[in-house]
């Protein structure tokens, strides 16, 4: 069954009422993975260049299909654009920013692959940066366990850079 | 474990990587091996090197006096603290003097390594082999010490320059060139005649090396700015700032915040500081600021501005070799810069760019350690035991 998602106003139920009533151009945007349909103002939906792209040459009539994105992770970034779209002042939205990104590695990790597949700069520099905050000053076993990443070093290798770079974890 | 990583491209990974500091990085090489080949790559070198300059990030000082000390640069402005460098280096760095400084290299000389050159935010030196024996002349006994340290952004090389100060009148001054890339020294032509440098140290700004020079073509004798690409290896001429005074003692050359500066000591009562806004110009030198004697214990040519504040309101400089100042271009006042641990006196305060740029520059392959300093290793930690 297809699920219809609608991010706008409420009020509204059916798609053609949308088409029909406002200035704002909508679109659709469907995940071709697990087939989930977003409804989106096209102002939110071109903050992604790839969109704003395929709105510029003509081809985004009807829906949009977006592969290699998730309908969880795709929800998220719209949710974000929608954000940084109506909101100017930088003060709400760095804060908004912080709480959105309050993510697990699996999560922030998702969010980059698809921003940077969708080509959201904003999203791309949010993204990019916490990670990067998230790692800042720590040593190499802490950035492994905060972002869950497998040790490929031999024991004498791990001794050797241990010894070469015991004078970086002195504060 | 979940290994995560497989979903990071190099791109994407290098997105996260070149916003951290040198120090985050050396630890993040430890992290696991596609991370320690990413971040040793040249091309992500050169991408951290390029953001932190864009973002005037990383920034650092190094105080060289007996031995020498490194401070954060960002800390300057409030409470500071100089850390001296301790050994295997601590030796290596004592009494030394400058040769250069870029892309968070240092080029330095010292009575027993002879020139080397060293990375202070990834604790590595390489001492340069030395100079063909027919162009002889050691540091120690050359009265002028002609040199100059720079990157080529031609041959994507880093090179040092020696001129020795001609013998007579027509004499030329003989030119050696040291190539990081191919590791050796080679002889250069000589600096014909009429160009006479009359400063030491060449200021290495946007792929040339500078120096004051005199040039005596018919009756006249002209001050100018003698620059050596190092790429193409040829020399040029730019215009000093139109002074009244020109005398060549009156006269000092730096590089400040990318641009040529160009230091005026007018009257033994004030240096004025000049600086060319559009490189090559010679109508686009404008007067930064001044520093009056009643400011400064006394005016000398030792005087250097060294960086902007991050307001750029004010400047940071080196006024003696016990005292650095931030200079408040609005307010036209002073107020002494304080770092805890400071050694009494100092030859000279640079500041650089933290940076990841080995400083044999990637002649060892794979980024790894060559095969003589391993076994050097390996005897020290036999006897340490």
């Amino acid at each position: 069954m297809k699920k219809l998602k609608f991010i706008g106003n409420p009020l509204l139920q059916s798609r053609e009422k949308i088409n029909m009533s406002s200035d704002k151009k909508w679109l659709t945007l469907k995940t071709t993975e697990d087939n989930e349909e977003f409804v989106v103002e096209e102002s939110v939906a071109i903050m992604s260049n790839v969109i704003k792209n395929m709105v510029e040459d003509g081809c985004a009539s009807s829906v949009i299909p977006v592969p290699r994105v998730k309908g969880n992770a795709m929800g998220k970034i719209i949710e974000f654009c929608k954000k940084h779209t109506e909101e100017s002042d930088e003060k709400v939205l760095k804060e908004f920013d912080a709480e959105f990104l309050n993510l697990g590695p699996d999560a922030l990790y998702d969010l980059m692959v698809s921003a940077n597949f969708l080509e959201i700069k904003v999203l791309l520099d949010s993204v990019t940066t916490k990670v990067a905050d998230m790692i800042k000053g720590k040593s190499s076993e802490e950035i492994r366990n905060i972002l869950k990443i497998e040790n490929d070093l031999s024991a004498e290798e791990i001794e050797e850079s241990r010894r070469e770079n015991c004078w970086t974890r002195q504060e | 474990m979940l290994n995560v990583t497989p979903y990071l491209t190099d791109d994407l990974l290098s997105q996260i990587l070149d916003r951290l500091p040198v120090k985050t990085l050396l630890q993040c090489r430890c992290v696991c091996k596609p991370w320690c080949s990413l971040i040793d790559s040249p091309r992500f070198v050169k991408l951290h090197l390029k953001r932190s300059a864009e973002c005037n990030k990383n920034r650092s000082v190094v105080i060289r006096g007996f031995y020498a000390y490194l401070a954060d640069f960002d800390s300057l402005e409030d409470n500071s603290t100089a850390v001296i460098i301790d050994e295997p280096l601590r030796s290596v760095l004592r009494g030394t003097g400058l040769v250069g400084s870029c892309n968070g290299l240092l080029c330095l000389y010292q009575q027993k390594m002879d020139i080397f050159i060293w990375n202070p935010a990834m604790r590595k030196c390489k001492q340069l082999p030395t100079a063909p024996a027919d162009f002889v002349c050691p540091f120690s006994v050359d009265p002028f010490f002609l040199r100059g340290f720079g990157y080529d952004a031609v041959n994507d090389d880093y090179k040092v320059l020696r001129i020795l100060h001609p013998d007579g009148r027509e004499a030329g001054s003989k030119v050696i060139v040291y190539s990081l890339k191919s590791d050796s020294w080679k002889r250069l032509p000589d600096i014909s005649y009429p160009y006479q440098i009359v400063r030491d140290l060449g200021m290495f700004l946007g792929g040339a090396l500078h120096w004051i020079a005199v040039t005596t073509l018919g009756v006249e004798i002209c001050l100018i700015i003698l620059a050596f690409d190092l790429g193409v290896e040829n020399y040029k001429e730019i215009p000093l700032p139109n002074l009244r005074f020109k005398k060549s003692n009156k006269l000092n050359l730096c590089t400040f915040a990318d641009s040529l500066c160009v230091l005026l000591l007018e009257a033994d009562i004030r240096i004025d500081v000049w600086l060319m806004n559009n490189y090559g110009d010679g109508n686009s030198w404008c007067k930064l600021f001044s520093l009056e004697h009643t400011q400064l214990v006394s005016p000398s040519l030792s005087v250097r501005p060294l960086a902007f504040s991050k307001s750029r309101r004010d400047v940071l400089v080196e006024v003696s070799d016990k005292k650095v100042i931030w200079y408040n271009l609005d307010r036209k006042n002073l107020r002494t810069v304080k770092i805890a641990n400071m050694p009494a006196v100092f030859h000279d305060m640079e500041v650089y760019t933290e940076s990841l740029v080995p400083p044999d520059y990637f002649l060892s392959c794979n980024g790894k350690q060559p095969e003589e300093e391993k076994k050097q290793k390996r005897q020290q930690k036999r006897n340490e035991r």
